[in-house]
């Protein structure tokens, strides 16, 4: 096993010095000066950029990365009865390792419902003055 | 000769194989894809250079080798020239443990699934830093919506595996082949297949997927800012991660390897570039997602898609 990580960690290590070689190789060959001031501005369509780029930017991201994080964590503990639950079929364990895999699926959909519900999935959430106008919308045309 | 020191020199040989090979079939890939495009426009695609344009992807190379290096004043310089490093790297590395023919693969790790999700992850890093370094608004909205957009499929993506592992019962990439000697994956699994086609899109930064770098609204997205080699280094990993990826729906899904009559290695060629060419008709042919509806698609359609197809797998596992 150690061999086989190792080997895996090897192919990394080959994967840099390549990507480096290729980065140096062209030191010697790319002209070099840079003849515009112009040039060190960010592009912008030929605009003078007004502020840096680093500003805050809109929380739902983050929203999605918080829940990305939850899913993925009880994904990687799907895995290991994953693995197991041919074997324990076999061996006539099949029930608990059913029970297993449902009650993380189960508690992975209960999370999901709750996101949905709480209208996290949506990009542009419902909420504030956009609830109350699609409201009266709505109740107008239920009415 | 010491039986240690030719394992390793044998390894040492396969590691430049497997490295040099994915990076001709890289070169030729975007060949491919030009000339793809021009017939589905009824174009004839470049035929300059070299009979059919066979010279094309070296032309291509070389004149990016020779040109000038860009560092733009604003940047975060440390980690403006890790990102396409990072980028580059994690895109070669899910060929270490993909086993091209029955004898032929560099290293059959047993948790090589889990190994395949942390490479997507940390390529998620590459994309996000070289949005965030460059100090430039459409780097950063591309960068930024990349990141969103990998994350929520990677989800969906990873749900699909574990129907994968349920099937097989294993996650080693060499046994999830062997597994599939009697039936291909595709046909137990095949809401999963479709999921993970779906969110392996998603994850190629492709369209109906391209967002990140919808040249209409963002420039180039994340790699606005860059030039040279390091342009060419975002440029490769994007060709890269299309390959490993249609490698690894190959392994996963199509019995890899296995066929009648020609060797295993041809098998895995054909199956590949089937796969490879479906991915460059579906660009051509779809137009774009809006953003709300890509982030609607992963999380409401293809998470609740794999959950299902997860239940449905455990229910069949037990009767058949």
């Amino acid at each position: 096993m150690i061999f086989k990580l190792a080997t895996a960690l090897t192919f990394g290590v080959f994967a840099v010095l390549f990507v480096l070689l290729a980065l140096w190789i062209g030191k010697f060959l790319r002209p070099k000066g840079r003849p515009f001031a112009e040039k060190d501005y960010p592009y912008e369509c030929a605009e003078r950029p007004l502020m840096p780029a680093w500003f805050n930017y809109n929380p739902r991201f983050y929203i999605y990365a918080i829940a990305f994080i939850i899913f993925d964590i009880e994904v990687a503990f799907i895995f290991p009865v994953a693995v197991v639950y041919k074997k324990w079929l076999e061996a006539h364990l099949g029930g608990l390792a059913f029970m297993e895999i449902a009650i993380f699926s189960i508690i992975l959909f209960i999370g999901l419902v709750y996101l949905w519900g709480k209208h996290d999935l949506e990009w542009i959430r419902v909420m504030g003055l956009w609830t109350s106008k699609r409201s009266e919308v709505k109740s107008h045309g239920q009415s | 000769m010491n039986p240690v020191f030719r394992d390793v020199l044998i390894t040492g040989v396969k590691i430049a194989i497997v490295i040099g090979g994915m990076l001709g079939v890289v070169a030729y890939l975007t060949l491919m894809e030009r000339k793809v495009v021009a017939y589905i426009q009824e174009r004839l695609g470049p035929n300059r250079v070299g009979p059919w344009g066979l010279l094309q992807p070296i032309a291509d190379g070389i004149k990016l080798f020779f040109k000038e290096d860009v560092i733009p004043a604003h940047v975060d310089k440390v980690l403006y020239v890790i990102a396409p490093m990072i980028v580059m790297t994690m895109a070669v590395m899910p060929f270490v443990i993909i086993p091209f023919s029955k004898r032929f693969y560099l290293s059959d790790i047993n948790v090589g699934i889990l190994l395949l999700l942390a490479i997507s992850g940390i390529n998620t890093y590459g994309v996000l830093l070289a949005g965030l370094s460059s100090n430039s608004k459409y780097s950063m909205i591309g960068g930024l919506r990349v990141a969103s957009q990998l994350i929520s499929y990677e989800v969906a993506l990873a749900l699909a595996f574990v129907g994968i592992v349920l099937w097989s019962g294993s996650m080693s990439l060499v046994k999830i082949v062997e597994a599939q000697h009697t039936i291909w994956n595709i046909v137990p699994q095949i809401i999963g297949f479709i999921v993970f086609f779906i969110a392996a899109l998603a994850e190629l930064n492709r369209i109906p997927f391209d967002l990140p770098e919808a040249e209409a609204e963002l420039v180039a997205g994340y790699h606005t800012e860059y030039s040279s080699m390091k342009f060419a280094l975002f440029y490769l990993g994007e060709y890269a991660n299309l390959t490993a990826m249609s490698a690894i729906i190959t392994t996963v899904y199509l019995g890899g390897w296995q066929g009648p009559w020609l060797p295993g290695f041809v098998w895995f060629a054909i199956k590949m570039f089937i796969v490879l060419f479906v991915f460059m008709w579906i660009r051509w042919t779809y137009p774009r997602f809006r953003f709300d509806q890509l982030i609607g698609v992963g999380w409401k359609l293809l998470v609740p898609l794999a959950l299902l197809n997860i239940a449905i797998t455990a229910i069949l596992r037990i009767y058949i």
